[in-house]
Order: structure tokens, then sequence, then C-alpha cells
């Protein structure tokens, strides 16, 4: 199903008469928001079904284990209360699900993410065809991420099949947005995000072909799911005699078939499996090329001080590289989303927060260049400043400040009003000077521009909106770290 | 066999029934299926006749 909930859980207040209705491609049911309250209407269609599953095992087993959103059906009464703003609920159901804080859509998350997503997407779909059910869409829309968990959504996503039907019609589905973009990372280059970004509904595989060498289109993963549906696409285009139901005589059989079509998928998923990542920016904290061991000892023990006297609850870090701060300020407590635009090191932190279990979401965002509101009348995803902004007590942007005032040319009060847009209380910042090495090496020569950039100037820009709580020189170097806080921000 | 026969006879033409998805089917990757199916639903029949066989020598 289309990406709905999550679109909705960051809506900025509303007044409750004005729902924002976020799911209108599934037949079965929509999806709208009221204030922070996610609801789904469901007609009397398709009632017996979903409350069928509701109470079946499959939904209590993943509910508890946190892998499926959970949900409640709003009793009359509240429907009432609802329908007296001007919801109408019609003669059906309606339900309202846990909201999963700070949505993420698959063009912001790492191929490992997008694998996880997929592996979730399998398991339900082979343990429901045990209770009779299935999947009737398979998209990574229907998945959002709690942390580095991944979690399903669409509870209307699950339908009573057909016994004697052998076929799964969301394989396709499966393969364009989950296969291809992985495939196309792995085999081509092309990054998930960029796959996705633009195109709602994944790859198709004619699309991926084109771009595959001959030697490529008959390696045996990109043969199956590229090259032959390419070739077998051609031969049956224009026969629509295609697209008509399909049963066998024995349900026992259907259910074999699709069994072993859901083990397969699982085992080519396993092929698309991105190996571990490496960047020019991949070795940044193991190397600490920028900082003596001095220097970094400092600023590890200034960063872990303020996480654990000011015990912050929401963090964004800016520029997370592979987040040995993230999981810092995760391990302190705190819930923590991580966004870098290096799509290798974001990979690297959700395998590092999986491991050590610790609720960090790292997304694949480039804060000069944040993922843009898209989808239906650019309302069904959000933009990543829209989900970010008040969302966060504490901002971190280490080592993150010259980069944005050098390479993308980003003046530094622009980026202290932006932070004082995102934090609602607290920014820590690291001031890196002209004079600093790095500093002139991504300045390639270019130093007069940034020759009224001082520590005297930063400190100014700062005082703005902020008020200087804290700040430290790390090492008689030329790298300061400013706590800062917000002037309008409660006490 | 005929069970076999007939759901090949399905598998590739269908029934008139037409399929009820609102997510694209795809072209190309639905005949994949259909051809898989083919082959697993042949491999099954052949399972259930070797189960067939050594219950009978049982």
């Amino acid at each position: 199903m289309a990406p709905r909930p999550r679109a909705a859980q960051q809506e900025v207040e509303r007044p409750l008469a004005q729902p924002r209705w976020v799911s209108f491609r599934d037949p079965a049911g929509t999806v709208l928001v009221v204030r922070d309250r996610i609801l789904r209407l469901v007609p009397q269609s398709g009632v017996p079904c979903l409350e069928a599953y509701l109470q079946s095992e499959v939904a209590r087993r993943y509910e508890s284990s946190g892998r499926l959103v959970g949900s409640r059906v709003l009793s009359s009464h509240e429907v009432q209360e609802l329908a007296s703003v001007g919801i109408l609920a019609d003669d059906g159901l309606v339900l309202e699900h846990e909201p999963v804080w700070f949505p993420s859509f698959p063009y912001e998350w790492p191929p490992e993410m997008l694998h996880a997503a997929g592996r979730l997407t399998l398991d339900l779909a082979a343990d429901l065809l045990e209770e009779g059910r299935g999947l009737k869409d398979a998209t990574p829309y229907n998945v959002l991420f709690r942390g580095p968990q991944p979690v399903f959504i669409d509870v209307l996503s699950i339908e009573d099949r057909d016994p004697k039907d052998p076929v799964w019609l969301a394989y396709a589905q499966f393969i364009r947005t989950f296969v291809l973009p992985l495939l196309a990372n792995k085999f081509c280059g092309m990054p998930v995000e960029v796959a996705l970004l633009s195109r709602r509904d994944g790859l198709e595989p004619e699309e991926v072909y084109r771009w595959l060498t001959w030697r490529q289109r008959l390696r045996p993963a990109l043969l199956s799911q590229v090259s032959v549906p390419t070739w077998l696409g051609r031969w049956r285009r224009d026969d629509l005699s295609l697209y008509r139901s399909r049963r066998v005589a024995d349900p026992e059989k259907a259910r074999f078939i699709l069994r072993v079509l859901l083990a397969r998928l699982r085992r080519l998923l396993v092929k698309c499996v991105p190996p571990c990542g490496s960047s020019s920016w991949s070795a940044y904290e193991t190397s600490h090329t920028h900082y003596s061991a001095e220097q970094w000892a400092a600023k590890e023990s200034f960063v872990r001080r303020v996480l654990r006297d000011f015990r912050p609850s929401r963090v964004l870090d800016v520029g997370c590289n592979v987040g040995g701060f993230s999981l810092m300020a995760a391990k302190c407590g705190a819930q923590v989303v991580a966004i870098d635009r290096d799509a290798a090191v974001v990979g690297e932190l959700w395998r590092r927060a999986i491991a050590e279990q610790l609720d960090v979401l790292p997304l694949v965002v480039d804060f000069a260049r944040p993922s843009p509101a898209v989808g239906w009348r650019n309302r069904e995803c959000p933009s990543f400043l829209d989900r970010a902004r008040g969302q966060f007590d504490l901002v971190m942007m280490l080592a993150m400040l010259h980069h944005l005032v050098v390479s993308e040319r980003i003046p530094v009060s622009e980026v202290l009003g932006l932070a004082a847009e995102l934090t609602s209380r607290l920014l820590l910042i690291e001031y890196v000077d002209p004079q600093d090495r790095m500093f002139r090496r991504i300045a390639r020569g270019r130093d007069e521009l940034h020759r009224d950039l001082t520590l005297e100037s930063f400190k100014a820009v700062c005082s703005a909106q902020f008020r200087v709580l804290e700040s430290f020189r790390l090492a008689d170097g030329d790298r300061w770290l400013f706590l800062l806080e917000k002037k309008s921000s409660p006490e | 066999m005929r069970c076999f026969l007939a759901d090949v006879v399905v598998l590739l033409l269908g029934l008139a029934v037409p399929l009820l998805a609102y997510s694209d089917p795809g072209s190309g990757a639905l005949l994949l299926q259909l051809l898989m199916a083919g082959v697993v639903g042949l491999l099954f029949q052949l399972r259930k006749i070797i189960f067939w066989f050594k219950d009978r020598i049982k």
C-alpha cells in the first residue's frame, strides 16, 4: 500500500475538524491523520477479514515483538466523537495505530535498511501463508523504522487468500521496490535513494536491463530478475489474457508453490545483501586524521559529559559519519536520528545500532539538500525538515559546520538559523577555524573567501539566537566545541 | 495426471476471471512467476507420487 500513516505522523498542529487524508490508493480502506492520531477507516465489507486477522496468532506474535504496528479498534463512543467533528466513519470500523516517532521513507534508507524491510515483508508473508492469508502488496512504504528496527504498518495489506490461488500478485512489486533497487545498487552503483526518490513504485526490469553489460545480464541473480522478465515481457507484452486469475485443483499444492516462491525470494534477498560498504568517509572515526589522539579524547570526553549532564531525550546528529556520537547519545538514553549523505557510513551505523540494540535511526540525508516533500500534491511524504522541525532537544553538529560553509557555500548565520528551528533547546556545534588543516584542504586554495570567519565572528552570529553555555578548545588546536542554548527555549 | 494437466492449462491460460489487485502485477515478472509455479507444481506432483510409493512399500 502506498505511503500513508508515516506521512502524517509529523503533521504539524491542525484543527481537529481538518483531518488530513494520507492514503487513497487501496480501495479497501483509507488513512487519515487528526493531529497526532493515525486513524484507518475500514468499510463494512473489510471488517470480518480485519477482525479475524487482528485476533490471529501471527498478529499477536508480530505485534508483541514490535514487528507490527500496534492497533486498536475505536469504540462506538469514540467514533461518534470523531463523527461529531466532521470525520465520517460510514458503517465500518475505525482503527487507531500507535504512532511511530520520526517516520522515514525508503529513499532515506541505506541498502541495509531496505534489505531489512524486505526481509520483514517476506517473513510476514510466509507466516501469513500458513494461516491462509497473504499480503496484497509488497512495497517498502508498508514499513517504518522504530530506531533501527523495521515495523510493518499496513494492516490492510493483509487479506484472506483464495486457497487454490498459486500466484502472489505482489511478487512483481516486491521485485520492483526491493530487489531491483538493491541489485542496481550492488551491480550498477545506483544509489538506492536515487532510485526510490524519483520512482514511487521502484525500478522496472527493462530499465535495469539497459544499464547492464551483456556479461552482467547473464549473472544468475540478474538473469532471473532482470533479463528473463525483460525477454518474457517483450514476448507477451500485449497479451491481456495474462491478467486472468489462476487456480489449481489442490489447495495444498497452491500453498506449496507459494512457500517455495517465498523461500526463493528470501535466498534472492540474501544475494542482494550489500557488502560492508566503504567510502572516503568510512575510516574517519577510526583514523581521526584531523585530530591528535589528545584532541579526539578531549572531544569524546566533552560530548559524553554534555550528554550525561543534560540527558537529552531526542537527539539529531547531523553529519553522523559511522555514528560514534550517535551511539554515545543512545547509550545515555536518548532517541537518536542520525543523518549523513554517505550511504556507506549510514549503513555501517545501522549495523552497529542493530548489533548493540540501541535506539538510533540512521538516515541518508544530505543536510545541505534535505529530502523534499514528494508524492501526489507533494503531500504524501513530507520533507525531512518538516518532520524534524522542533522535534529534538539537542542537535549535534560535530565537524560539520566547515563542510557546509566551504563546500556548500552556506553562510554561518543560515546554518545556525536552521539549527535553531530544529532544536527546542540545545545545540552542540564544533567550530573549525579557517587555519585548520581540514578546512584548508576542502577550501582548495579559496582561503580568501573565508577571511571574515573568525572565532569572534562565529560567537557574534551565535549570540543572535543562542547563548553560550560552554565552550571548549580542543587541546590548543584550531577547533572549539560550543554548547549553545536557544534563547527562546523554556528554562 | 489429469489434475496436473488441468493445473498446467490453468496456469498458462488462466480463468476468465480478471485479477483482483490494485498493485501493478507486472508482465515479465508475472509470466516468470507462472512458469516457476508450473515447475514447482510438477515437483509437488512428483513428491506426492514418491510418498504414495513409499506408503505402499511400507
